[in-house]
């Protein structure tokens, strides 16, 4: 008998509608075939490769050995190795050494930029040697070792926010703002250069240190992104002979710490992109009429 | 003659008919000879009908006095004095005959009532009427007395209302009342109506300077209930349609003495006063004497402020004069105000209504109200002068005393501070150099301070002797302000170094705040109270945070001073607003209220309560004066039961001497409240500036009054002489 019922009710075509109520005849629950025919799989996933991959892995390897680096020059300079004369060599030499790989990897660069530039940086330096004399006795009563912790923990904080992909300075033409990832990344870093500058025993230590940092920091970033668009196969040459000279330095310091950064970097090119390409088999999205919608155009303009 | 006061609260209900009588102790005290002629206030609200019985006077029926042919015009005389709120509700008039059978147990009140409800009934309708007739000639027993009064109940009587009570002689249980009045029955608008319940309520008459009754709680408490002591109400009555009726009744209450004074007087009725006329006398020539005197005194003070007046007008506006004004700012508001003081107190105590003080609850509050200003005053100097006499043979220790405590001060607390936080602190990691740069300043202004006061503490003695000659003068109040004034100039130093570390501090919050809200892209906007989002450029954001580090790192420096600097500055404060707390409580001790408080509570009813004393029922076959021609009028009677009779003693709840002076303090620490707490707190954290004074209430000053010093000193004579003749007519 019920059977029958249930043969006798279903007149109407069972229709996907969000507020018709429930339908004679059909469960609440009930879907018949049409109701998932507008799903779509995996619509976005783009199929990655694994050498592309390790390409654009190149980039946080960079800019590990830039940090690598500098830290090593930290150390350098508190143990003493590295006097002020030096450091502000290296100051100089590497501000006019940015300047030219700038100039010359970006041509549309002008005159009236490169003022610009120059008067925001003369505005720095002479910043930063008014306030020199604060940064060197701010952390006085501090003990050595919670200065370390503290300048560790924030060069960590620095690397993790740090945006990869793009440029804490906008280079010239760029619109999109920093994000506040970004912003955390930079606190974290001038904190931490602040803190390790104020161990040092001079003010024209402190000075020239500042300043190192700063560039190190803020200008990196700008002159590797400048590098990178314009040509990318000097980029990877770049990289390379700044990841070899990082190892080498390394090496005739400290024979573990060596290895630990080779593994570090081997970690990051060739593992962590093998890993990325062997998870995305696993990759399942779906899309259909029930996402929101999205704007097809830049809302900014 | 004797004379009654007879006051009775009759409530009837048409439907449930229910009457109380309110009866003065004093006609309960005394067996009446002859019949009683009474007089009071008969009030008629939607439920109930209230009688007040205010006073008596013996009734021959057979010797028609000639007093009672124009006793019209004498109740149209009282009623025309009492207040006006008496005079809308009810109209004093006869209320009844009151009959006393000779050598019987029991007496019969003929109770006739007269009232702005029932005036219809003009006197020859209400005499010819049958009714009138009926009720006069046979229900009651009393044909006698009606028969041969019935030309001066034309002139008696306006209305048809009658009450008609039955009296009992009580035995020697009770000493304080002789007999009581039990109900009959009444008339309303001529027509009978049958009782139920009576309440019968005893009461002892309200006079002016001894007691009234008061419904309400104390003026300055909120009138949220009647506190009930005993709480035992008669629970027949119902409260609701009980409360609004009884403001008359207890106006009324209020008001039968005068209307008994009056009347007296009136009637020719003169109370033996010769036996204290003699000491009247030699009263009101002592009292003479000293108005003179205090008149010459206020005048005396009266001078010399007007030339003081006279000499600071002309010289206010050199900038010196501004200068000190500004210094001595309290003690400027201070001495206006007991200058208002000096000039004013005999204009506040002159003033008063007449026929407002008919009302003794208005006449007490009236004379508190008058004797607030000057008792204050008078309190003051004479603290004043203690104070001052006290400083006056102590100078010396006074002296070493302050320049001790002053020095200890300095070197313990200042010195030793300043040098304990330039080290390291409670453990606290400071930045070196800031605190030796802060401690260095606060170090060099307290030296600067020190020295200066070292060579001031030279005048010491002489100020000393002045303040104690100003107290002598001006009262402690201004004492305590001038004290306040200099101790403001003495901690100048300290309020200095709080200012200048507060505001460092407060910057520095405010700076490393901000730098906080812009690395999370936001920006304060002050005109909508508000955190909008906020594009910063990464410069503006290197230079932030830059300068973030160093402020941070610094922050327990500054905060360290700022801690010290507050908890001195906050200490001075605190004297601060204790000693200009208690100038206010000075000025706002009511102090003539809690001495009356003290000495004669029963002014300061808040409440009324009954204290029942025993419960009696009535009916109306044991009467045997009642004869068959009643038996209409009993039977009436007895379809709805016995006469229920409830007889109690009118008593008052009293005002707690809390009540009294709490209020007025209230207004001293209006601003302490949980938010000033709260606000302070807050202000304190963000080193915002605090204010260090309570802005505690002060009495308002007046305008200055420019009159002759004759004119002056007639005006304090003349207050002080109406204040004694006050007190003798209304006793």
């Amino acid at each position: 008998m019920e059977g029958e019922a249930e043969r006798t009710f279903p007149q109407h075509k069972w229709r996907k509608v969000a507020y018709g109520g429930m339908q004679p005849g059909y469960d609440d629950n009930y879907t018949d075939d049409s109701f998932l025919q507008d799903m779509v799989t995996n619509a976005n996933v783009v199929k990655r490769d694994l050498f592309k991959v390790m390409q654009d892995s190149v980039s946080i390897s960079l800019y590990l050995c830039i940090i690598a680096l500098a830290v090593i020059i930290w150390t350098q300079t508190l143990h003493s190795v590295i006097d002020e004369a030096s450091l502000l060599s290296l100051d100089a030499g590497l501000l006019v050494l940015g300047f030219l790989l700038i100039l010359l990897t970006t041509g549309r660069l002008s005159l009236q930029l490169l003022l610009h530039y120059l008067l925001k940086i003369s505005y720095f330096i002479s910043g930063l040697f008014i306030l020199a004399p604060i940064y060197h006795t701010v952390t006085r009563s501090m003990s050595s070792d919670s200065i370390w912790a503290l300048s560790i923990s924030l060069v960590l904080i620095h690397l993790f926010f740090h945006d990869y992909s793009g440029c804490t300075i906008r280079p010239p033409g760029a619109q999109n703002n920093p994000t506040l990832p970004s912003n955390i990344s930079l606190n974290a870093s001038i904190i931490a250069s602040v803190l390790v500058a104020s161990r040092l025993p001079s003010r024209l230590h402190v000075f020239a240190m500042m300043l190192f940092s700063l560039q190190i920091f803020l200008f990196a970033p700008l002159v590797v992104f400048c590098i990178k668009n314009s040509s990318f196969k000097l980029y990877l040459c770049f990289a390379f002979t700044l990841m070899f000279m990082t190892l080498a330095v390394l090496y005739n310091m400290s024979w573990m710490l060596f290895v630990l950064l080779s593994c570090l970097l081997l970690f990051i090119s060739v593992v962590c992109p093998y890993w990325l390409v062997r998870i995305q088999e696993y990759k399942f999205e779906i899309n259909g009429p029930w996402d929101e919608a999205k704007l097809c155009f830049d809302i900014s303009e | 003659m004797s004379l009654f006061y007879y006051s009775c609260v009759c409530q009837a209900q048409m439907s449930k008919k229910r009457c109380r009588l309110w009866c003065p102790k004093q006609l309960l005290c005394t067996k009446p000879n002859s019949d009683l002629l009474l007089f009071g206030w008969y009030i008629h609200s939607l439920n109930v009908i209230d009688i007040v019985l205010a006073a008596s006077s013996s009734y021959h029926p057979s010797s028609a006095s000639p007093l009672f042919e124009c006793l019209q015009e004498i109740l149209y005389h009282v009623n025309a004095s009492m207040s006006s709120s008496l005079q809308e509700s009810s109209t004093f008039s006869t209320i009844g005959l009151c009959v006393v059978e000779n050598g019987n147990s029991m007496e019969i009140l003929n109770n006739q009532t007269s009232d702005g409800f029932s005036k219809t009934i003009i006197d020859e309708s209400s005499t010819k009427s049958p009714l009138f007739d009926y009720y006069g000639s046979y229900c009651c027993g009393c044909t006698e007395l009606d028969t041969s009064a019935v030309c001066q109940k034309n002139s008696l009587i306006r209305n048809g209302n009658w009450i008609h009570l039955s009296f009992e002689l009580l035995g020697n249980s009770n000493k304080e009342i002789t007999w009581i009045p039990k109900f009959h029955h009444i008339y309303n608008d001529g027509c009978m109506l049958s009782i139920t319940d009576v309440h019968l309520i005893i009461y002892e008459h309200p006079s002016y300077g001894s007691h009234h009754y008061a419904l309400s709680s104390w003026n300055y408490c909120d009138l949220t209930s009647i506190s009930s002591r005993k709480a035992s109400w008669d629970t027949k009555f119902d409260k609701n349609s009980l409360l609004p009726n009884l403001d008359d009744v207890l106006s009324a209450l209020n008001c039968s003495h005068a209307a008994k004074l009056l009347l007296e007087n009136d009637l020719c009725i003169i109370s033996p006063k010769s036996y204290f006329y003699f000491m009247f006398r030699l009263l009101s020539v002592f009292w003479h004497m000293v108005s003179v005197a205090m008149a010459s005194l206020s005048t005396v003070t009266f001078i010399i402020l007007q030339c003081f007046y006279g000499v600071i007008s002309t010289i206010t506006h050199m900038p010196l004069v501004i200068l000190l004004k500004k210094l001595l700012k309290y003690t400027w508001k201070n001495v206006h105000i007991r200058s208002c003081q000096f000039l004013y107190w005999p204009i506040l105590l002159h003033g008063g209504g007449v026929s407002l003080l008919r009302n003794v609850e208005y006449a007490h509050k009236h004379s508190l109200k008058k004797h607030f200003m000057w008792s204050n005053l008078a309190m003051d100097i004479m603290i004043g002068i203690l104070l001052g006499v006290t400083m006056l043979y102590n100078v010396e220790s006074i002296c070493l005393w302050i320049s001790f405590v002053a020095h200890e001060i300095t070197e313990a607390y200042l010195r030793s501070g300043c040098v304990w936080l330039m080290g390291v602190p409670a453990g606290f990691k400071l930045n070196t150099e800031l605190a030796e740069f802060f401690g260095t300043i606060s170090l060099n202004a307290i030296q600067v301070f020190s020295t200066s006061w070292f060579f001031m503490g030279a005048l010491l003695r002489h100020f000393i002797s002045g303040l104690a000659y100003i107290g002598i003068f001006f009262g402690s109040t201004v004492i305590a302000a001038l004290c306040l004034d200099m101790l403001k100039l003495a901690t100048l130093h300290i309020s200095i170094l709080h200012m200048l570390i507060s505001f460092i501090y407060s910057k520095q919050i405010q700076t490393l705040a901000s730098l906080w809200r812009l690395f999370r892209g936001r920006k304060w906007n002050p005109l909508r109270e508000r955190l909008d989002s906020y594009d910063y450029s990464v410069e503006q954001h290197v230079v932030g945070s830059l300068l973030f580090t160093p402020l941070l790192l610094l922050l327990p420096t500054t905060s360290v001073f700022y801690i010290f600097f507050t908890i001195l500055s906050t200490s001075v404060s605190f004297v601060f607003v204790v000693v200009e707390a208690s100038i206010s409580i000075l000025h706002g001790t009511p102090y003539a209220e809690v001495l009356l408080r003290l000495t004669c509570k029963r002014r300061f009813p808040s409440g009324i309560c009954f204290d029942f004393v025993s419960h009696q029922k009535i009916t109306f076959a044991r009467h045997g004066i009642l004869d068959d021609n009643a038996s209409v009028y009993s039977n009436q009677r007895n379809a709805h039961g016995t006469v229920t009779m409830l007889v109690s003693f009118l008593q008052s709840n009293y005002v707690a001497l809390g009540q009294i002076i709490l209020p007025r303090y209230r207004d001293v620490f209006h601003k302490l409240n949980q938010t000033f707490n709260r606000h302070l707190a807050s202000q304190i954290l963000r080193g915002e500036r605090v204010s260090s004074s309570l802005d505690a209430a002060l009495p308002s000053t007046l305008p200055w009054m420019h009159i002759s010093i004759l004119e002056y000193w007639r005006i304090c004579y003349a207050s002080l002489l109406a204040c004694n003749s006050q007190v003798q007519q209304q006793s």
